[in-house]
Protein backbone atom coordinates (compact mmCIF):
# COMPACT_ATOMS: atom_id res chain seq x y z
CA UNK A 1 0.00 0.00 0.00
CA UNK A 2 1.50 3.21 -1.08
CA UNK A 3 1.28 5.70 1.64
CA UNK A 4 0.59 9.17 0.47
CA UNK A 5 0.05 11.99 2.87
CA UNK A 6 -3.35 13.63 2.83
CA UNK A 7 -4.86 16.46 4.82
CA UNK A 8 -7.15 15.99 7.88
CA UNK A 9 -9.95 17.57 5.98
CA UNK A 10 -9.50 15.19 3.13
CA UNK A 11 -9.41 12.14 5.42
CA UNK A 12 -12.47 13.24 7.35
CA UNK A 13 -14.21 13.95 4.07
CA UNK A 14 -13.42 10.44 2.85
CA UNK A 15 -14.71 8.90 6.08
CA UNK A 16 -17.77 11.12 5.97
CA UNK A 17 -18.60 10.04 2.43
CA UNK A 18 -18.04 6.43 3.38
CA UNK A 19 -20.26 6.68 6.44
CA UNK A 20 -23.00 8.75 4.91
CA UNK A 21 -23.23 6.57 1.79
CA UNK A 22 -23.46 3.33 3.73
CA UNK A 23 -25.53 4.21 6.81
CA UNK A 24 -28.43 6.20 5.41
CA UNK A 25 -31.05 4.61 7.56
CA UNK A 26 -30.02 2.99 10.79
CA UNK A 27 -32.07 1.84 13.71
CA UNK A 28 -30.06 1.79 16.89
CA UNK A 29 -31.07 0.94 20.38
CA UNK A 30 -29.51 2.40 23.49
CA UNK A 31 -29.89 4.46 26.62
CA UNK A 32 -30.10 8.22 26.45
CA UNK A 33 -27.56 10.26 28.39
CA UNK A 34 -26.18 13.80 28.50
CA UNK A 35 -29.33 15.35 27.10
CA UNK A 36 -29.00 18.97 26.11
CA UNK A 37 -31.83 21.09 24.79
CA UNK A 38 -30.55 24.54 23.93
CA UNK A 39 -32.76 27.40 22.83
CA UNK A 40 -32.06 26.60 19.20
CA UNK A 41 -34.62 23.80 19.49
CA UNK A 42 -32.17 21.08 18.51
CA UNK A 43 -31.69 18.10 20.84
CA UNK A 44 -28.23 16.85 21.64
CA UNK A 45 -27.63 13.63 23.53
CA UNK A 46 -25.59 10.45 23.63
CA UNK A 47 -26.88 6.98 23.05
CA UNK A 48 -24.97 4.38 25.00
CA UNK A 49 -24.84 0.79 26.12
CA UNK A 50 -22.35 -1.15 28.32
CA UNK A 51 -19.48 -0.83 25.96
CA UNK A 52 -19.91 2.13 23.64
CA UNK A 53 -21.61 5.43 23.08
CA UNK A 54 -22.68 7.46 20.10
CA UNK A 55 -23.29 11.18 19.83
CA UNK A 56 -26.72 12.06 18.52
CA UNK A 57 -28.41 15.20 17.30
CA UNK A 58 -32.07 15.74 16.58
CA UNK A 59 -32.63 18.90 14.63
CA UNK A 60 -35.44 21.25 15.48
CA UNK A 61 -37.77 20.13 12.70
CA UNK A 62 -37.68 16.56 13.98
CA UNK A 63 -37.44 17.55 17.64
CA UNK A 64 -40.70 19.45 17.37
CA UNK A 65 -42.56 16.27 16.53
CA UNK A 66 -41.27 14.44 19.57
CA UNK A 67 -44.20 13.75 21.92
CA UNK A 68 -42.24 12.98 25.05
CA UNK A 69 -39.34 14.56 26.85
CA UNK A 70 -35.85 13.21 26.37
CA UNK A 71 -34.56 12.10 29.72
CA UNK A 72 -31.29 10.53 30.78
CA UNK A 73 -31.65 6.81 31.30
CA UNK A 74 -34.51 6.41 28.84
CA UNK A 75 -34.20 3.24 26.72
CA UNK A 76 -35.00 4.15 23.11
CA UNK A 77 -34.69 3.09 19.51
CA UNK A 78 -33.38 5.92 17.33
CA UNK A 79 -33.87 6.05 13.61
CA UNK A 80 -31.65 8.27 11.53
CA UNK A 81 -28.61 8.63 9.37
CA UNK A 82 -25.01 8.38 10.46
CA UNK A 83 -22.85 11.34 9.78
CA UNK A 84 -19.46 12.72 10.59
CA UNK A 85 -19.23 16.18 12.03
CA UNK A 86 -16.21 17.38 10.09
CA UNK A 87 -15.01 20.23 12.31
CA UNK A 88 -14.57 17.86 15.23
CA UNK A 89 -14.22 14.59 13.36
CA UNK A 90 -17.03 13.26 15.48
CA UNK A 91 -19.24 10.45 14.40
CA UNK A 92 -22.87 11.34 15.06
CA UNK A 93 -26.31 10.05 14.43
CA UNK A 94 -28.73 12.52 12.96
CA UNK A 95 -31.93 11.35 14.57
CA UNK A 96 -35.21 11.47 12.67
CA UNK A 97 -37.34 9.60 15.08
CA UNK A 98 -37.13 8.29 18.61
CA UNK A 99 -39.31 5.54 20.01
CA UNK A 100 -39.28 4.51 23.62
CA UNK A 101 -38.62 0.83 24.19
CA UNK A 102 -41.49 -1.14 25.72
CA UNK A 103 -44.16 1.54 25.37
CA UNK A 104 -45.60 4.04 22.92
CA UNK A 105 -44.35 7.56 22.87
CA UNK A 106 -47.82 8.88 23.69
CA UNK A 107 -47.91 6.71 26.74
CA UNK A 108 -44.46 7.85 27.77
CA UNK A 109 -45.33 11.48 27.14
CA UNK A 110 -48.43 10.99 29.28
CA UNK A 111 -46.43 9.51 32.10
CA UNK A 112 -43.82 12.23 31.96
CA UNK A 113 -46.34 15.04 31.95
CA UNK A 114 -48.34 13.35 34.65
CA UNK A 115 -45.26 13.02 36.86
CA UNK A 116 -44.27 16.62 36.28
CA UNK A 117 -47.69 18.12 36.98
CA UNK A 118 -48.15 15.87 39.95
CA UNK A 119 -44.84 17.10 41.36
CA UNK A 120 -46.19 20.64 40.95
CA UNK A 121 -49.17 19.64 43.06
CA UNK A 122 -51.71 20.27 40.31
CA UNK A 123 -53.60 17.04 41.01
CA UNK A 124 -53.87 17.71 44.73
CA UNK A 125 -57.40 17.39 46.02
CA UNK A 126 -56.96 20.58 48.08
CA UNK A 127 -56.63 22.45 44.81
CA UNK A 128 -59.93 21.14 43.50
CA UNK A 129 -62.90 23.43 43.82
CA UNK A 130 -66.40 22.21 44.45
CA UNK A 131 -69.02 22.80 41.81
CA UNK A 132 -71.44 25.67 42.40
CA UNK A 133 -74.66 24.66 44.12
CA UNK A 134 -76.77 26.52 41.69
CA UNK A 135 -75.11 27.05 38.31
CA UNK A 136 -77.08 29.45 36.13
CA UNK A 137 -74.79 29.28 33.13
CA UNK A 138 -72.68 26.34 32.05
CA UNK A 139 -69.86 26.81 29.60
CA UNK A 140 -69.24 23.90 27.25
CA UNK A 141 -65.97 23.46 25.38
CA UNK A 142 -66.22 20.67 22.85
CA UNK A 143 -66.77 19.95 19.20
CA UNK A 144 -69.94 21.45 17.76
CA UNK A 145 -70.49 18.37 15.64
CA UNK A 146 -69.53 15.54 17.97
CA UNK A 147 -71.80 13.30 20.01
CA UNK A 148 -70.51 14.83 23.22
CA UNK A 149 -72.33 18.14 22.83
CA UNK A 150 -75.60 16.36 22.05
CA UNK A 151 -75.16 14.07 25.05
CA UNK A 152 -74.54 17.04 27.31
CA UNK A 153 -77.48 19.05 25.97
CA UNK A 154 -79.80 16.04 26.15
CA UNK A 155 -79.08 15.55 29.81
CA UNK A 156 -79.47 19.24 30.59
CA UNK A 157 -82.69 19.41 28.59
CA UNK A 158 -84.11 16.34 30.31
CA UNK A 159 -83.42 17.91 33.68
CA UNK A 160 -85.09 21.05 32.33
CA UNK A 161 -83.78 23.16 35.11
CA UNK A 162 -83.59 26.54 33.42
CA UNK A 163 -79.91 26.48 32.70
CA UNK A 164 -78.15 28.65 30.19
CA UNK A 165 -75.56 26.89 28.13
CA UNK A 166 -72.76 28.87 26.56
CA UNK A 167 -71.21 26.66 23.91
CA UNK A 168 -67.75 27.36 22.61
CA UNK A 169 -67.12 24.97 19.71
CA UNK A 170 -63.54 23.78 19.23
CA UNK A 171 -61.62 21.16 17.31
CA UNK A 172 -61.07 18.33 19.77
CA UNK A 173 -58.45 16.51 17.75
CA UNK A 174 -55.67 17.44 15.38
CA UNK A 175 -52.85 19.91 15.71
CA UNK A 176 -55.14 22.88 16.22
CA UNK A 177 -57.12 21.27 19.00
CA UNK A 178 -54.96 22.05 22.06
CA UNK A 179 -54.66 25.76 21.30
CA UNK A 180 -58.36 26.07 20.49
CA UNK A 181 -59.29 24.40 23.74
CA UNK A 182 -56.91 26.68 25.63
CA UNK A 183 -58.41 29.77 23.97
CA UNK A 184 -61.96 28.59 24.60
CA UNK A 185 -61.33 28.11 28.31
CA UNK A 186 -59.68 31.51 28.53
CA UNK A 187 -62.48 33.21 26.56
CA UNK A 188 -65.25 31.68 28.65
CA UNK A 189 -63.45 32.86 31.76
CA UNK A 190 -63.02 36.32 30.37
CA UNK A 191 -66.62 36.53 29.20
CA UNK A 192 -67.50 35.79 32.79
CA UNK A 193 -71.10 34.58 32.82
CA UNK A 194 -70.33 30.88 33.29
CA UNK A 195 -70.46 29.36 36.75
CA UNK A 196 -68.83 26.13 35.69
CA UNK A 197 -67.19 24.74 32.54
CA UNK A 198 -67.47 21.35 30.93
CA UNK A 199 -64.44 20.54 28.78
CA UNK A 200 -64.36 17.34 26.82
CA UNK A 201 -65.16 15.15 23.88
CA UNK A 202 -66.58 11.74 23.09
CA UNK A 203 -64.61 8.53 22.88
CA UNK A 204 -61.79 7.89 20.44
CA UNK A 205 -58.37 6.37 20.08
CA UNK A 206 -55.51 7.39 22.33
CA UNK A 207 -54.29 9.60 19.49
CA UNK A 208 -57.76 11.18 19.20
CA UNK A 209 -57.76 12.06 22.88
CA UNK A 210 -54.22 13.43 22.86
CA UNK A 211 -55.27 17.09 22.92
CA UNK A 212 -56.56 16.43 26.43
CA UNK A 213 -53.12 15.17 27.39
CA UNK A 214 -51.54 18.37 26.18
CA UNK A 215 -49.74 20.40 28.78
CA UNK A 216 -51.17 23.67 27.49
CA UNK A 217 -54.70 22.36 27.95
CA UNK A 218 -53.84 21.11 31.42
CA UNK A 219 -52.48 24.50 32.41
CA UNK A 220 -55.48 26.32 30.93
CA UNK A 221 -57.75 24.16 33.08
CA UNK A 222 -55.62 24.89 36.13
CA UNK A 223 -55.72 28.61 35.35
CA UNK A 224 -59.50 28.68 34.91
CA UNK A 225 -61.26 30.92 37.41
CA UNK A 226 -64.38 28.79 37.11
CA UNK A 227 -64.45 25.18 38.20
CA UNK A 228 -63.88 22.79 35.31
CA UNK A 229 -65.53 19.42 34.86
CA UNK A 230 -63.57 17.25 32.46
CA UNK A 231 -65.41 14.79 30.28
CA UNK A 232 -63.11 12.98 27.93
CA UNK A 233 -63.94 9.79 26.07
CA UNK A 234 -65.20 6.81 27.97
CA UNK A 235 -64.93 5.79 31.55
CA UNK A 236 -61.63 3.94 31.03
CA UNK A 237 -59.89 6.92 29.45
CA UNK A 238 -58.06 9.03 31.99
CA UNK A 239 -56.36 12.08 30.55
CA UNK A 240 -54.19 14.79 32.05
CA UNK A 241 -57.18 17.11 31.67
CA UNK A 242 -59.13 14.72 33.91
CA UNK A 243 -56.40 14.81 36.51
CA UNK A 244 -56.19 18.59 36.75
CA UNK A 245 -59.92 19.27 36.39
CA UNK A 246 -61.87 20.15 39.54
CA UNK A 247 -64.09 17.18 38.85
CA UNK A 248 -63.64 14.32 36.43
CA UNK A 249 -66.73 12.99 34.73
CA UNK A 250 -66.39 9.57 33.12
CA UNK A 251 -68.35 10.72 30.05
CA UNK A 252 -69.85 13.95 28.67
CA UNK A 253 -73.37 12.87 29.76
CA UNK A 254 -72.05 12.21 33.23
CA UNK A 255 -70.48 15.67 33.26
CA UNK A 256 -73.87 17.22 32.58
CA UNK A 257 -75.42 15.08 35.32
CA UNK A 258 -72.74 16.19 37.76
CA UNK A 259 -73.30 19.83 36.94
CA UNK A 260 -77.05 19.65 37.58
CA UNK A 261 -76.81 17.15 40.41
CA UNK A 262 -76.16 19.96 42.82
CA UNK A 263 -79.35 21.63 41.69
CA UNK A 264 -81.26 18.47 42.46
CA UNK A 265 -79.46 18.15 45.76
CA UNK A 266 -80.45 21.73 46.45
CA UNK A 267 -84.10 20.96 45.68
CA UNK A 268 -84.00 18.05 48.10
CA UNK A 269 -82.11 20.06 50.65
CA UNK A 270 -84.75 22.76 50.33
CA UNK A 271 -87.59 20.29 50.92
CA UNK A 272 -85.74 19.02 53.94
CA UNK A 273 -85.22 22.53 55.28
CA UNK A 274 -88.88 23.38 54.75
CA UNK A 275 -89.93 20.25 56.67
CA UNK A 276 -87.53 21.03 59.50
CA UNK A 277 -88.81 24.58 59.58
CA UNK A 278 -92.44 23.51 60.00
CA UNK A 279 -91.52 20.92 62.56
CA UNK A 280 -89.48 23.26 64.68
CA UNK A 281 -92.17 25.94 64.53
CA UNK A 282 -94.81 23.43 65.62
CA UNK A 283 -92.67 22.34 68.52
CA UNK A 284 -92.06 25.94 69.54
CA UNK A 285 -95.80 26.63 69.46
CA UNK A 286 -96.47 23.41 71.39
CA UNK A 287 -93.94 24.30 74.01
CA UNK A 288 -95.35 27.79 74.40
CA UNK A 289 -98.89 26.42 74.55
CA UNK A 290 -97.86 24.04 77.31
CA UNK A 291 -96.26 26.89 79.23
CA UNK A 292 -99.40 28.91 78.74
CA UNK A 293 -101.58 26.07 80.01
CA UNK A 294 -99.41 25.76 83.06
CA UNK A 295 -99.58 29.47 83.72
CA UNK A 296 -103.31 29.48 83.19
CA UNK A 297 -103.70 26.72 85.73
CA UNK A 298 -101.73 28.76 88.21
CA UNK A 299 -103.59 31.95 87.45
CA UNK A 300 -106.64 32.67 89.76
CA UNK A 301 -109.11 34.59 87.76
CA UNK A 302 -111.04 37.41 89.50
CA UNK A 303 -114.20 35.41 88.95
CA UNK A 304 -112.75 32.49 90.83
CA UNK A 305 -111.74 34.82 93.62
CA UNK A 306 -115.24 36.25 93.66
CA UNK A 307 -116.79 32.81 93.71
CA UNK A 308 -114.56 31.83 96.56
CA UNK A 309 -115.43 34.98 98.49
CA UNK A 310 -119.09 34.36 97.84
CA UNK A 311 -118.73 30.84 99.08
CA UNK A 312 -117.07 32.12 102.22
CA UNK A 313 -119.77 34.75 102.55
CA UNK A 314 -122.66 32.37 102.12
CA UNK A 315 -121.01 29.99 104.55
CA UNK A 316 -120.80 32.82 107.01
CA UNK A 317 -124.41 33.73 106.39
CA UNK A 318 -125.51 30.19 107.10
CA UNK A 319 -123.48 30.14 110.26
CA UNK A 320 -124.93 33.49 111.22
CA UNK A 321 -128.43 32.32 110.63
CA UNK A 322 -127.76 29.17 112.56
CA UNK A 323 -126.22 31.20 115.36
CA UNK A 324 -129.16 33.54 115.48
CA UNK A 325 -131.49 30.61 115.40
CA UNK A 326 -129.65 29.06 118.30
CA UNK A 327 -129.68 32.32 120.16
CA UNK A 328 -133.39 32.59 119.60
CA UNK A 329 -133.88 29.06 120.80
CA UNK A 330 -131.84 29.78 123.83
CA UNK A 331 -133.72 33.03 124.48
CA UNK A 332 -137.00 31.28 123.92
CA UNK A 333 -136.25 28.63 126.43
CA UNK A 334 -135.06 31.24 128.95
CA UNK A 335 -138.27 33.18 128.29
CA UNK A 336 -140.25 30.05 129.15
CA UNK A 337 -138.39 29.72 132.41
CA UNK A 338 -138.88 33.38 133.22
CA UNK A 339 -142.53 33.22 132.28
CA UNK A 340 -142.90 30.23 134.53
CA UNK A 341 -141.16 32.08 137.30
CA UNK A 342 -143.21 35.16 136.62
CA UNK A 343 -146.32 33.12 136.66
CA UNK A 344 -145.33 31.63 139.92
CA UNK A 345 -145.19 35.12 141.33
CA UNK A 346 -148.68 36.07 140.12
CA UNK A 347 -151.16 36.84 142.99
CA UNK A 348 -153.60 34.61 141.31
CA UNK A 349 -151.14 31.77 141.73
CA UNK A 350 -150.82 32.69 145.42
CA UNK A 351 -154.54 32.57 145.74
CA UNK A 352 -154.49 29.23 143.98
CA UNK A 353 -152.21 27.93 146.68
CA UNK A 354 -154.91 28.85 149.22
CA UNK A 355 -154.09 32.41 150.16
CA UNK A 356 -156.85 35.03 150.07
CA UNK A 357 -157.05 38.79 149.64
CA UNK A 358 -159.23 40.58 152.12
CA UNK A 359 -160.86 44.03 151.52
CA UNK A 360 -163.00 46.12 153.83
CA UNK A 361 -166.35 46.37 152.26
CA UNK A 362 -166.90 50.01 153.03
CA UNK A 363 -163.89 51.44 151.31
CA UNK A 364 -162.47 48.43 149.52
CA UNK A 365 -159.19 48.89 151.43
CA UNK A 366 -156.85 45.94 151.28
CA UNK A 367 -156.28 44.60 154.74
CA UNK A 368 -152.79 43.74 155.86
CA UNK A 369 -153.09 44.46 159.57
CA UNK A 370 -155.74 43.22 162.00
CA UNK A 371 -155.96 46.65 163.51
CA UNK A 372 -157.47 47.94 160.33
CA UNK A 373 -160.83 46.44 161.21
CA UNK A 374 -163.18 46.42 164.16
CA UNK A 375 -165.84 43.97 165.04
CA UNK A 376 -168.74 44.27 162.90
CA UNK A 377 -166.81 45.41 159.78
CA UNK A 378 -167.93 43.68 156.71
CA UNK A 379 -165.21 42.13 154.64
CA UNK A 380 -164.90 40.77 151.12
CA UNK A 381 -162.51 37.84 150.80
CA UNK A 382 -161.21 37.17 147.32
CA UNK A 383 -160.33 33.51 146.78
CA UNK A 384 -158.70 31.92 143.77
CA UNK A 385 -162.17 31.43 142.45
CA UNK A 386 -164.90 33.71 143.60
CA UNK A 387 -165.40 36.15 146.52
CA UNK A 388 -166.89 35.44 149.94
CA UNK A 389 -168.48 38.08 152.18
CA UNK A 390 -167.70 37.89 155.89
CA UNK A 391 -168.18 39.84 159.04
CA UNK A 392 -165.55 40.59 161.74
CA UNK A 393 -166.75 38.91 164.85
CA UNK A 394 -164.02 39.73 167.23
CA UNK A 395 -160.84 41.69 166.98
CA UNK A 396 -158.51 41.35 169.92
CA UNK A 397 -155.59 43.20 168.71
CA UNK A 398 -157.50 45.89 166.84
CA UNK A 399 -156.84 49.53 167.36
CA UNK A 400 -159.35 52.09 166.31
CA UNK A 401 -158.29 53.85 163.08
CA UNK B 1 -75.49 36.28 37.90
CA UNK B 2 -77.34 38.29 40.49
CA UNK B 3 -80.14 35.69 40.75
CA UNK B 4 -77.75 32.93 41.61
CA UNK B 5 -75.85 34.98 44.10
CA UNK B 6 -78.99 36.04 45.88
CA UNK B 7 -80.20 32.45 45.71
CA UNK B 8 -77.16 31.15 47.51
CA UNK B 9 -77.39 33.96 50.05
CA UNK B 10 -81.05 33.14 50.57
CA UNK B 11 -80.30 29.45 51.02
CA UNK B 12 -77.59 30.25 53.58
CA UNK B 13 -79.98 32.54 55.44
CA UNK B 14 -82.65 29.85 55.38
CA UNK B 15 -80.27 27.26 56.81
CA UNK B 16 -79.28 29.66 59.56
CA UNK B 17 -82.91 30.45 60.38
CA UNK B 18 -83.78 26.76 60.75
CA UNK B 19 -80.77 26.23 62.99
CA UNK B 20 -81.60 29.27 65.10
CA UNK B 21 -85.14 28.02 65.56
CA UNK B 22 -83.92 24.52 66.38
CA UNK B 23 -81.28 25.60 68.85
CA UNK B 24 -82.59 28.83 70.29
CA UNK B 25 -84.89 29.32 73.19
CA UNK B 26 -86.83 32.08 71.53
CA UNK B 27 -89.93 33.93 72.54
CA UNK B 28 -92.88 33.43 70.27
CA UNK B 29 -92.77 36.80 68.64
CA UNK B 30 -89.14 36.43 67.65
CA UNK B 31 -89.63 32.81 66.53
CA UNK B 32 -92.61 33.77 64.40
CA UNK B 33 -90.66 36.59 62.81
CA UNK B 34 -87.82 34.23 61.88
CA UNK B 35 -90.28 31.60 60.71
CA UNK B 36 -92.09 34.06 58.49
CA UNK B 37 -88.85 35.16 56.88
CA UNK B 38 -87.74 31.55 56.42
CA UNK B 39 -91.00 30.53 54.74
CA UNK B 40 -90.58 33.40 52.31
CA UNK B 41 -87.02 32.21 51.64
CA UNK B 42 -88.23 28.67 50.93
CA UNK B 43 -90.72 30.06 48.43
CA UNK B 44 -88.20 32.22 46.63
CA UNK B 45 -85.69 29.35 46.46
CA UNK B 46 -88.37 27.02 45.06
CA UNK B 47 -89.31 29.58 42.46
CA UNK B 48 -85.69 30.00 41.44
CA UNK B 49 -85.43 26.23 40.97
CA UNK B 50 -88.51 26.00 38.81
CA UNK B 51 -87.54 28.58 36.25
CA UNK B 52 -87.60 28.35 32.53
CA UNK B 53 -86.23 26.07 29.90
CA UNK B 54 -82.73 25.33 28.77
CA UNK B 55 -81.27 28.15 26.75
CA UNK B 56 -78.33 27.45 24.47
CA UNK B 57 -76.07 30.11 23.03
CA UNK B 58 -72.80 30.03 21.21
CA UNK B 59 -69.91 32.18 22.33
CA UNK B 60 -68.23 33.89 19.40
CA UNK B 61 -65.47 36.42 19.40
CA UNK B 62 -65.49 39.33 16.98
CA UNK B 63 -62.38 40.62 15.27
CA UNK B 64 -62.18 43.42 17.81
CA UNK B 65 -62.07 40.82 20.56
CA UNK B 66 -65.61 41.43 21.89
CA UNK B 67 -67.78 38.50 22.79
CA UNK B 68 -71.03 37.77 21.02
CA UNK B 69 -73.51 35.28 22.38
CA UNK B 70 -75.49 33.91 19.53
CA UNK B 71 -78.65 31.98 20.28
CA UNK B 72 -78.84 28.54 18.68
CA UNK B 73 -81.64 26.05 18.62
CA UNK B 74 -79.39 23.15 19.35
Amino acid sequence: MTSSVISVARLVQVVQDLVEDNFTRVLVRGEISNVSRPASGHHYFSLKDDRAQLRCVQFRSAARLLRFDLEDGLEVICQGTLSVYGQRGDLQLIVERIDPVGQGSLQLAFQQLRARLEAEGLFASERKRSLPLFPATVGVVTSATGAAVQDILNVLRRRSCGLQVLLRPVAVQGNEAPQQIVDAIADLNREGSCDVLIVGRGGGSAEDLSAFNDERVARAIVASQRPVVSAVGHEVDVTIADLVADLRAPTPSAAAELVVRNRQDVAQHLDHLAARLDQVMLSIVDRLRMMLDQLERRLRSPRELLTRRMEVLSGTAVRLERAIHMQMERRNSRFGVLTARLEALSPLKVLARGYAVVHRRDDGRLLTDASQVVSGDRLDIDLARGTVSACVVDNDGSQPS
Amino acid sequence: MAGKKSYETTLKRLEKAVETLENGDLDLEKALKIYKGAVADVDSCRKALETAELEIRRLEKTDSGDFVKEAIDD
